[in-house]
């Protein structure tokens, strides 16, 4: 099954903006939406959680984020009714070990990516996901 | 002429109380007199036939001797004087002295002839006395003295008891017939001499400490007491008791030994009763304290020492425990006289007797300053550390996600334009490269005015007047305040001071006021009160809005970190309260918050004002 919809959550407006032209280049997902902050994506996800076909296909999470952080946004997540299978992937510029470590314990993330997003990463990304489907 | 001789006698003899009998040999006939009667209780008519007499005899030793003896008269004409015990008629116990004279015709025992006495009286006078001679050669043979008897005249020992060989080692047959100077070392035989003498000339019972010397030449330590004196032929003789007291000289000397330990050791030592007033102390204690034993002595030492540092609980804990008889150990803060401060490691230990009974509590202690000043001085060594370290860790956090966020995104810059074709479209990405990098340069900036802080904590502190510092950070700011339609109230006094580094100052009072602006809330009237307190060593100034206010539970631990912010303002860049908390710990002060989402937050500056 091909992904259709990527969400991307980033404080950082540059990286949002570079990460939108990465993946329009590459073919890793056929729309993007993007949040400037977790909260927003979280009300979105709520608003359309019973519409399998709006929900997104995949999440590419930062982790330090203000109002709301990356492990914020993933215990919120958890909670929400949710049936589609959502594939979650950290992306942060964090190399803390204790990051990584955290990571593991959620089931949902699929994958921790370290920045920078490089095309290689992403095409990477975009096997695994064919692998998960 | 004979018989009025007779008469005369037994006349005297009837108002001596001495009865008269008389029986014929060969007849077995037997009279007695009414004195005899009497004796026997019997009546004035009574008439002895066939020698009953004899049964007045006490049955036993007393019957057998008298029937030998008359038989003894009877056959071989042998006379007697002995005593008896008899049994009278109405059965009382008498002692008689029976006397038996044989007459003797033709060679041939006729008559016999006698007296019969009641010596009751004396026999028991006498058995007194062999009673008490018993009752006192039992304690002089057995007395655990040694007792001697000396010869005054002489100076030579008359008796002595079988303890006295076992003390002095000699044979009994030995001493007796010793000088008595014999028994002390040459040393002490004058001083033994002395008081030898002295008793003699004075009555009262006295007691010397000396030694005497045995016969091995062993010095054996002894209590001499002497007084009594007794006269047998115009010989006085002296009686000495001689005690062994080798026991209680050691317990003494083993006494002597741990008061002088307990005096001369370094650690203090108080003996206080269960009053818990001092009874005792020694050198170490008065020399630590400063006191003399005078000032200590019915003092309680808690009181003694007591200053305004002391720790109350530790003096709580102190006085229960001696309320309650029970032993406890701590540290404390003391003062000495001269009121000079002093740590204090106090063991106290109570003490009871073999019955179980309260004596006294016994308070060991040493002067630990120079250890807890170093523990004290190793604990704010820690907290330094670990106040580095968790700004290192601050650090690191900066260094791994702020700086490599601007960096990875000047990569992926560099990535894009590299994937891209068209010359034109390489260039247009100049613009994202160069907002990366104005980006990058201006959280070097930050980390730098972070660094200047940090590395600024000996800059000198001055008195600065807070109302006008707050003046000026209103009036800078007037703009922005009349903008926000803040209101900002204020109870500091114009004169009140505070302690701080002045360009720290300023920043921290731009950054509260900003704050409190910046996160006021949209549905009341915006207020900053701000107030002050002091709370120990510390000026604390509160700044209380009532604006959005933050979830301390799930922000609390991160709210002074940097790069956290918790709104979502565009301008919001979690660099302020890092700063201020790194300018308040530079003065040796500190931040904190109580806030409620919804309701408003109150940061409190602690100014260290010591």
């Amino acid at each position: 099954m091909k992904n259709k919809l990527t969400y991307i959550i980033d404080d950082d407006k540059l990286t949002v903006k570079l990460m939108s032209i990465l993946i329009s280049k590459n073919d890793f997902c056929e729309e993007i939406e993007s949040f400037y902050n977790a909260k927003d994506a979280i009300s979105k996800l709520k608003e359309n959680a019973g519409d399998n076909g709006i929900l997104p296909d995949a999440i590419l999470l930062d982790l330090n984020m203000p109002v709301m952080d990356g492990w914020q946004f993933l215990d919120e997540f958890i909670s929400l009714p949710i049936t589609k299978e959502i594939h979650i992937f950290i992306m942060t510029s964090s190399i803390d070990p204790a990051d990584i470590e955290m990571a593991t314990t959620y089931k949902v993330v699929k994958e921790y990516i370290m920045k920078p997003i490089t095309t290689q990463k992403l095409d990477d990304l975009c096997k695994l996901i064919s692998d998960l489907n | 002429m004979m018989e009025e001789k007779l008469e005369l006698y037994f006349k005297a003899a009837q108002s001596a109380k001495i009865g008269i009998w008389k029986m014929n040999v060969a007849t077995h006939d037997e009279s007695w007199d009414a004195v005899i009667k009497c004796i026997l209780e019997v009546p004035e008519d009574f008439k002895p036939v066939n020698g009953n007499g004899i049964n007045f005899y006490t049955e036993g030793e007393n019957r057998n001797r008298i029937k030998i003896l008359i038989e003894r008269a009877v056959n071989e004409g042998i006379s007697f004087d002995e005593k008896f015990q008899i049994t009278t008629a109405k059965n009382n116990i008498k002692y008689i002295e029976c006397i038996c004279q044989v007459e003797i015709i033709d060679g041939k025992p006729m008559n016999l002839l006698g007296t019969f006495q009641d010596i009751t009286n004396e026999q028991n006078l006498i058995n007194e006395l062999q009673l008490s001679v018993e009752k006192f050669s039992s304690i002089f043979s057995s007395a655990n003295d040694a007792i001697f008897i000396i010869d005054t005249s002489n100076g030579l020992i008359s008796d002595c008891n079988s303890r006295s060989a076992e003390l002095t080692g000699y044979d009994r047959f030995e001493v007796v017939g010793l000088h008595n100077s014999k028994l002390f070392p040459k040393e002490f035989r004058k001083k033994a001499g002395l008081f030898l003498k002295y008793n003699l000339q004075k009555n009262p019972y006295t007691v010397v400490e000396t030694y005497i010397k045995t016969k091995f030449g062993k010095s054996i330590p002894v209590e001499i007491a002497s007084g009594k004196k007794f006269k047998v032929d115009n010989i006085t003789y002296l009686v000495c008791f001689i005690r062994d007291i080798s026991e209680r000289k050691n317990v003494e000397n083993k006494l002597n030994l741990l008061s002088l330990a307990a005096s001369e050791t370094t650690d203090t030592i108080v003996i206080v009763n269960k009053e818990g007033t001092a009874v005792w102390a020694n050198q170490a204690y008065l020399n630590l304290t400063g006191f003399n034993m005078e000032e200590i002595i019915g003092q309680k030492p808690g009181n003694l020492s007591k200053g305004p540092e002391t720790d109350v609980q530790t003096i709580l804990l102190m006085k229960k425990a001696i309320k309650n008889k029970e032993s406890i150990k701590i540290t404390i803060l003391n003062y000495t006289k001269n009121k000079e401060k002093y740590w204090f490691e106090l063991n106290i230990t109570t003490v009871f007797d073999s019955q179980n009974n309260f004596i006294n509590f016994i308070g060991v202690g040493r002067n630990v300053t120079s250890r807890i000043e170093k523990e004290l001085e190793l604990k704010r060594l820690l907290e330094v550390t670990s106040s580095q370290n968790s700004k290192l860790f601050n650090f690191t956090h900066i260094v791994s996600h702020n700086i490599r966020s601007h960096t990875s995104n000047l990569s992926m810059i560099v990535d894009v334009i590299e994937n891209t074709d068209c010359v034109d479209d390489k260039l247009s990405y100049f613009d994202l490269f160069k907002e990366g990098t104005e980006k990058l340069s201006e959280s070097i900036e930050y980390l730098n005015e972070i660094i200047c802080v940090q590395q600024k904590t000996n800059i000198e502190k001055t008195k600065i007047f807070l109302k006008n510092e707050i003046e000026k950070t209103k009036m800078a700011l007037s703009l922005v305040i009349k903008e926000s339609e803040i209101t900002i109230t204020d109870t500091i006094p114009i004169d009140l001071t505070v302690t701080a580094i002045p360009a720290y100052l300023d920043s921290i009072l731009l950054n509260l006021f900003t704050n409190a602006i910046k996160y006021k809330s949209l549905e009341r009237n915006s207020t900053l009160e701000i107030g002050y307190e002091i709370i120990k060593d510390y000026l604390v100034i509160n700044f209380k809005d009532n604006g959005l206010g933050l979830n301390l539970e799930k922000n609390g631990h991160k709210i002074f970190g940097m790069y956290k912010t918790f709104h979502d303002n565009e301008d919001a860049k979690g660099i302020g309260l890092f700063i201020t908390k790194n300018q308040l710990e530079a003065m040796n002060g500190k931040i904190e918050v109580e806030s409620k989402e919804g309701e408003g937050s109150n940061f409190k500056i602690y100014l260290y004002e010591k």
